[in-house]
């Protein structure tokens, strides 16, 4: 295994033994063994850091759960064990099991790499963006980001081969997160039916290309890429620790990557896309709470038909969250004052130790 | 007076208590009675109360004698505390105005804060009767930070001529444009082409969709108009947003939404409705700079939410014309505090330098200067 200190990039994601969103342990293990495979492949230091945060009690926790991966030459799998009398310790725990981003704070401030990547466990790598992190050619300073592919290979979780990962990611792609929104890609997928698996990682990158270009006509104005951003936020260490991680607010995780990503453009680092090649495949899945309804922001929209009349309402839901008014504040604000972070020192509960186990 | 031709309702909420804004509300209501003395243009401003901290003097005490003349009457409304209404919430300021629009005189209603100024030509348009039954007004919005006037008196073309140089940008709510307030007030012709310019530069001479850019607080129809739609929505969200709901709710009963050309604009002294940023920053026990970040008390209705409401409802049916009007409700039938008998006070004196200036030119005879009301072109 990588000694410590040798470690080029840390992925940092949280998730709990729940079956959040269907086939969870499914999407984890295809996640994990890509990675795993990846590293060997390129020979490039990768530290997986899982951080179980308030694990069920009727279920093992991750750190032993079989057939999720383990460690070798070049991956280091690390399991962070947060218990549940810390979860519980929170506003709100009876109604959010996992707090993300507290959760993927403690990963990152435990994090060996001198990069930390923060993801999600429903996330693989395209090839193209292994090979591109396997020249350790990241520097700090910057806020690297990757266009989110969703592939919906959902189905084929329990047959699907590693051999076959890459190229049924591609074919099954559903929607394109770019900078500029969420691109539906039913069309795209119909364009590359029978296209060759060789060709397939260059006709996924030409695609987002030409795809990226169209909207930035249309909507030239948008400058961060904030779409689907807490799946690929990838920064030095040194940089995480400076803004200390993303902001600890005990309330449903929506838009909070937004915040870390205004918070980190304010400080001076620079946002760079990897090329569009370089995709971050997500398996697509049941949605989450947030965008379950009609509405972001947590409104239920309802419209009932009383005769030749129709009644519109709206019913808030009982979760607080934040919604783009809230960002826009902040953003105001930390522009004003870009030295100032959300979190204190204690960051990522820097007081504590957390069981770790390296799983091997 | 008889029925007035407008009425324009304001809240009047624990904001509007504070010194600026009482400043500015005294500038709004001695400004507007004069400029519909000017204009022969008779009207009302209803002034909705409620101070929802529970710890303000009534409006009527604070704003002291009410400019009130024989074209412009003024009329504050109290709403009292919340234990009487049953529950109500009436705190925020589409509820306020409901109650005002609900008890309003004026054949045209207009929805909005006594955070600006009107605009001479707006003034000409209200005084030339050209409104029409069937269809929902706005004007173009100018941020201003204008300099203060006495307002005992106010010259409201001294008042605009300030707005014109404090002016920094014209709004259509989410888009902004920005521009040099004190270089465009050089001259009315500069002016003009400026406004002319950020017009455009708005989109404003081609719009698709005019419900999409709400005009912030400003929303025109007949009073009929706003009694067959009940009012703004009484949802229990932040409510920046709502006159874009009653623009729906208007363009499914067929009328259409007009916007007045763009000489005929209004300004909004709109840092009154900031929140200053510092209140976030702070130094923590360790002295390191801090940003917090509050959730609102209630769930926020903005802007991107409501612009997908208005997807969701227009992919459920079609819109007049291309199919029949439907009525969408929103609130039950007493909107507005419809039961409730709610007490009033009316505007009696006028300052004596305000009465000057009016009396001077109504022994005059002078008719209203400047150039004629502009048309309008019906948009939806």
């Amino acid at each position: 295994m990588t000694p410590p200190e040798d470690i080029y990039l840390s992925v940092v994601a949280t998730s709990r033994n729940d079956d959040h969103g269907g086939k969870i342990m499914g999407r984890m293990r295809h996640c994990f063994a890509s990675l795993s495979e990846q590293a060997a492949r390129y020979r490039l230091p990768i530290q997986l850091v899982l951080v179980d945060w308030n694990p069920p009690s009727d279920r093992p926790p991750l750190a032993e759960v079989p057939d999720l991966g383990a460690s070798h030459e070049f991956f280091r799998f690390d399991v962070i064990t947060v218990p549940p009398e810390v979860h519980a310790a929170l506003p709100l725990a009876n109604d959010i099991p996992l707090f993300q981003y507290y959760a993927k704070n403690v990963g990152i401030r435990r994090a060996l790499g001198r990069f930390i990547l923060a993801t999600n466990v429903d996330i693989i790598f395209a090839e193209r963006l292994a090979e591109h992190l396997g020249k350790c050619t990241l520097e700090p300073g910057r806020m690297y980001r990757s266009d989110r592919v969703d592939t919906d290979i959902g189905d084929q979780l329990d047959t699907l081969t590693p051999e076959r990962r890459q190229e049924a990611c591609i074919r099954n792609l559903v929607q394109i997160q770019t900078r500029y929104g969420t691109a539906p890609a039913a069309r795209l997928a119909e364009r590359i039916a029978d296209r060759p698996p060789v060709e397939l990682p260059d006709v996924l990158g030409q695609m987002i290309s030409a795809l990226v270009a169209e909207l930035k006509v249309k909507m030239p104005k948008f400058d961060l890429h904030l779409t689907a951003c807490g799946d690929f936020q990838l920064l030095a260490r040194e940089d995480w620790a400076r803004l200390r991680g993303y902001a600890e607010l005990p309330i449903h995780s929506w838009h909070i990557d937004s915040l870390f990503a205004y918070q980190a453009d304010a400080a001076g680092l620079k946002e760079e896309m990897l090329p569009p090649d370089c995709a971050a495949f997500h398996i697509h899945h049941a949605p989450g709470w947030a965008n379950q309804g009609n509405m972001e922001g947590g409104l239920d929209v309802a419209l009932q038909r009383d005769g030749d009349k129709l009644q519109l309402s709206i019913v808030p839901r009982d979760m607080p969250l934040l919604v783009t008014d809230e960002v826009d504040r902040f953003i105001t604000g930390i522009r004003h004052e870009p030295r100032a972070t959300v979190n204190n020192r204690n960051w990522g509960y820097g007081d504590r130790e957390f069981q770790m186990v390296t799983r091997v | 007076m008889s029925e007035p031709y407008l009425s324009i309702v304001c809240a009047f909420g624990h904001a509007q208590r504070s010194p600026a804004w009482l400043k500015q509300t005294r500038q709004f209501l001695s400004a507007t009675a004069i400029q519909a003395a000017r204009h022969r243009l008779s009207l009302e401003i209803i002034l909705v109360d409620r101070d929802s901290a529970g710890e303000g003097t009534a409006a009527a005490n604070l704003l002291g004698a009410l400019p009130c003349n024989e074209f412009a009457d003024i009329r504050i409304i109290s709403v009292p505390g919340a234990e009487i209404l049953n529950g109500h919430v009436i705190d925020r300021e589409r509820r306020l105005q409901n109650i005002g629009i609900r008890r309003a005189r004026g054949a045209f209603v207009l929805a909005t804060g006594t955070d600006v100024i009107f605009g001479s030509g707006l003034v000409k348009l209200f005084a030339a009767r050209v409104l029409r039954e069937g269809s929902t007004y706005h004007a173009l919005r100018i941020d201003t930070a204008p300099a203060y006037l006495d307002p005992s008196c106010v010259d409201p073309a001294e008042a605009e001529t300030l707005c014109r140089q404090g002016a920094f940008a014209a709004s259509l709510p989410p888009l902004r444009i920005g521009f040099d307030g004190r270089g465009a007030s050089m001259s009315d012709t500069i002016w003009d082409e400026t406004i002319r310019r950020a017009g455009a530069e708005l989109g404003m001479d081609r719009m698709a969709n005019v419900v999409r850019f709400s005009l912030g607080n400003f929303l025109l129809m007949s009073r009929e108009n706003w009694l067959r739609i009940g009012g703004f929505p009484e949802w229990n969200v932040s409510d920046p947003y709502f006159d874009r709901i009653a623009l729906v709710q208007a363009r499914y009963l067929g009328w259409p939404t007009t916007i007045a050309p763009v000489s005929c604009h209004y300004f909004s002294v709109s840092a009154l409705r900031d929140v200053p940023i510092e209140r976030d920053l702070y130094l923590d026990e360790d002295g390191d700079l801090r940003i917090k970040i509050e959730l609102p008390p209630i769930r926020h209705l903005n802007n991107w939410q409501s612009a997908k409401l208005l997807t969701l409802l227009n992919n459920a049916l079609p819109i007049p014309p291309a199919g029949p009007p439907v009525e969408v409700r929103v609130n039950a039938s007493d909107w507005g505090l419809g039961g409730f008998d709610l007490p009033e006070v009316t505007g009696a004196t006028l300052p004596a330098s305000a009465t000057d200036i009016i009396a001077q030119e109504l022994r005059l005879g002078a008719a209203p200067s400047g150039r004629t009301a502009p048309t309008m072109e019906n948009r939806t």
